[in-house]
C-alpha cells in the first residue's frame, strides 16, 4: 500500500477519533480553549463587519430613510389617536383587574448576552454568545433582542459560551399564535437562513396581511407573547389540510450585538 | 517541526475566522467564499500532502465548533475533497499549468459540496432533523465555483509574478 493511501486511511481514523470524542465531552476543554482563545479577535472582526454594515445602511440608504420617515409621521400621527384610546381601555383593565384580584403578572428574568460572532453557511444560520452553563442558561430557551422580539433560541450550550439558533435557521422550529380573532396556533420554522414561515395553520382559520406572530408558551422553556414577526403573505392551496404563512422579521438578524436570554 | 505546526495552527485559526466571521458577515455571495477551500487547493500544489491532512482536518474541526450542524462535517468534507483533488493531480494532471491548478479547485468544490450534502441528508435521515434544498443552495454552489476559479487565477497570477513554481510549459509544448 502506497504512502497516499496510508495517509488517506490515517487521517479517516484521526478524523473519526476526534468525531467520537466530541459526543462524549472528551474535547470540551480543548473547544472551549479555541472559542476563548479567538474570541477577542472574532469579537472585533464581528464588530468591524457591523460597522461596514452600519455605514452601508447610513448612506447607501439614505433616501429610502426619509420616505420611511415620511410614512412613520403619518402612522405617529394615526398612533396618537389610538395610543388615547389604548390608555383608557388600559386604565380601565387595571380596575376591572384589580376587581377581579388578579395577581400581578411577574415580570421575564433576564440575562444579557453579548454576541462574540455570527455563524452562516449554506444550510444554516447561528450565533454564539459570552454566556454559558456558568450562568444556568440551558437548551432551548428564548433569546431576544433588546427591543424584546424573539430571535432565535438556545441549541448547545458549553461553560462559557452557547450557540443560539435562529429563527431563519433550516432547523428552528417554535411554537407560536397568531394575534387574530381565533388566536390560531403553528409552527414558525425557519427556510434556509433567509427567512422564516409560519407551518400548519388550519384552512378554515382567517389570517391578514399584518396580522403580529407571537410565541404561544407552548415550549416549556419559552414564555407567551414573546413577539416574533408580522404576517407578511398567506400561502394557501385549499386541496392540503393546513395552509402556510409567510413572515416578515420586524428586526434584521443580521446586525446583532447583544442580545437577552429569557429564563423561564 | 513544533514550530511548523504551531505557526500553521495559528494560521489556519485565523483564516477559519476570516470566513466564518468576516466573510459569513457580508451576505450571500461572500459567504459563498470558501476561503479554506481554496488556500487548501492553492497550497496542494506546492507542499507535502501529510501537511495538508493536518490542515484540512484543523480547517474542519475549527469550522465544525462553530457550526450547527452535527459535529464532524466539516472535516469530513475538507478531507475527502482534498484527498480526491490530490489524487487527481497526481494520477491525471501531470504539470503545474493554469488549467491543472483550475480543474483541481473545481474538483475541490464539486466533491467538498457532494460530501457535505451527503453527510448532511444522511445524518438527517437517521433522525435528528429535517432538511430540504432548494434554489438558494444551488445559487450558493454556483458562486462558490465562480469565486474558486476567480481566486485560483489571481492566485496563479501572484504566484507566476514572483517565481517560476507554475510552469506554463503545458501551454507551450
Amino acid at each position: 500500500m502506497n504512502n497516499y493511501f496510508k495517509l488517506i486511511i490515517f487521517g479517516l481514523v484521526i478524523i473519526f477519533l476526534i468525531i467520537v470524542f466530541h459526543y462524549i465531552s472528551f474535547l470540551n476543554p480543548l473547544e472551549n480553549a479555541v472559542v476563548r482563545l479567538l474570541k477577542p479577535l472574532q469579537e472585533k472582526t464581528y464588530a468591524l463587519v457591523l460597522e461596514v454594515k452600519d455605514f452601508n445602511n447610513k448612506w447607501l440608504t439614505k433616501r429610502n430613510l426619509i420616505m420611511e420617515n415620511e410614512n412613520l409621521e403619518q402612522k405617529l400621527k394615526e398612533f396618537k389617536v389610538s395610543s388615547a384610546r389604548v390608555n383608557s381601555l388600559e386604565n380601565e383593565n387595571n380596575l376591572l383587574k384589580e376587581e377581579l384580584r388578579f395577581s400581578k403578572e411577574s415580570p421575564l428574568n433576564m440575562i444579557a448576552a453579548k454576541i462574540v460572532t455570527g455563524v452562516s453557511d449554506s444550510l444554516s444560520k447561528s450565533v454564539i454568545i459570552n454566556q454559558g452553563l456558568d450562568k444556568d442558561i440551558e437548551e432551548g430557551m428564548a433569546v431576544i433582542s433588546g427591543e424584546g422580539i424573539m430571535i432565535g433560541k438556545i441549541y448547545e450550550v458549553y461553560p462559557n459560551y452557547s450557540k443560539v439558533l435562529l429563527l431563519t435557521d433550516n432547523k428552528s422550529k417554535v411554537a407560536a399564535t397568531i394575534q387574530n380573532l381565533d388566536k390560531t396556533t403553528g409552527l414558525v420554522e425557519g427556510q434556509f437562513g433567509l427567512s422564516f414561515s409560519m407551518t400548519n395553520i388550519p384552512q378554515d382559520q382567517a389570517i391578514a396581511e399584518g396580522d403580529l406572530i407571537v410565541t404561544s408558551g407552548l415550549e416549556g422553556k419559552i414564555p407567551k407573547d414573546l413577539l416574533i414577526a408580522q404576517v407578511d403573505s398567506v400561502n394557501q392551496i385549499e386541496s392540503e389540510f393546513f395552509k402556510t404563512a409567510l413572515l416578515s422579521p420586524i428586526i434584521s438578524l443580521d446586525n446583532l450585538s447583544y442580545v437577552l436570554v429569557v429564563v423561564p | 517541526m513544533w514550530y511548523k505546526i504551531l505557526i500553521s495552527t495559528i494560521f489556519w485559526a485565523l483564516i477559519a475566522n476570516i470566513q466564518i466571521t468576516l466573510l459569513g458577515g457580508f451576505g450571500d455571495y461572500l459567504a459563498s467564499l470558501n476561503l479554506l477551500l481554496v488556500l487548501l487547493v492553492a497550497l496542494l500544489f506546492f507542499i507535502d500532502f501529510k501537511w495538508i491532512v493536518y490542515f484540512t482536518i484543523l480547517a474542519g474541526a475549527i469550522l465544525d465548533i462553530y457550526s450547527s450542524l452535527p459535529f464532524g462535517i466539516f472535516m469530513v468534507s475538507f478531507f475527502i475533497a482534498m484527498a480526491v483533488s490530490d489524487f487527481l493531480l497526481l494520477n491525471f494532471l501531470t504539470n503545474k499549468s493554469f488549467y491543472s491548478l483550475v480543474s483541481v479547485g473545481l474538483s475541490a468544490v464539486i466533491v467538498f459540496n457532494m460530501v457535505f450534502l451527503i453527510s448532511t441528508v444522511l445524518v438527517y435521515l437517521f433522525g435528528f432533523s429535517d432538511f430540504f434544498i432548494d434554489r438558494n443552495y444551488w445559487l450558493g454552489l454556483v458562486y462558490q465555483v465562480v469565486n474558486m476559479v476567480l481566486f485560483l487565477s489571481i492566485w496563479f497570477f501572484i504566484v507566476n509574478l514572483f517565481s517560476r513554481q507554475f510552469k506554463p510549459n503545458f501551454i507551450r509544448s
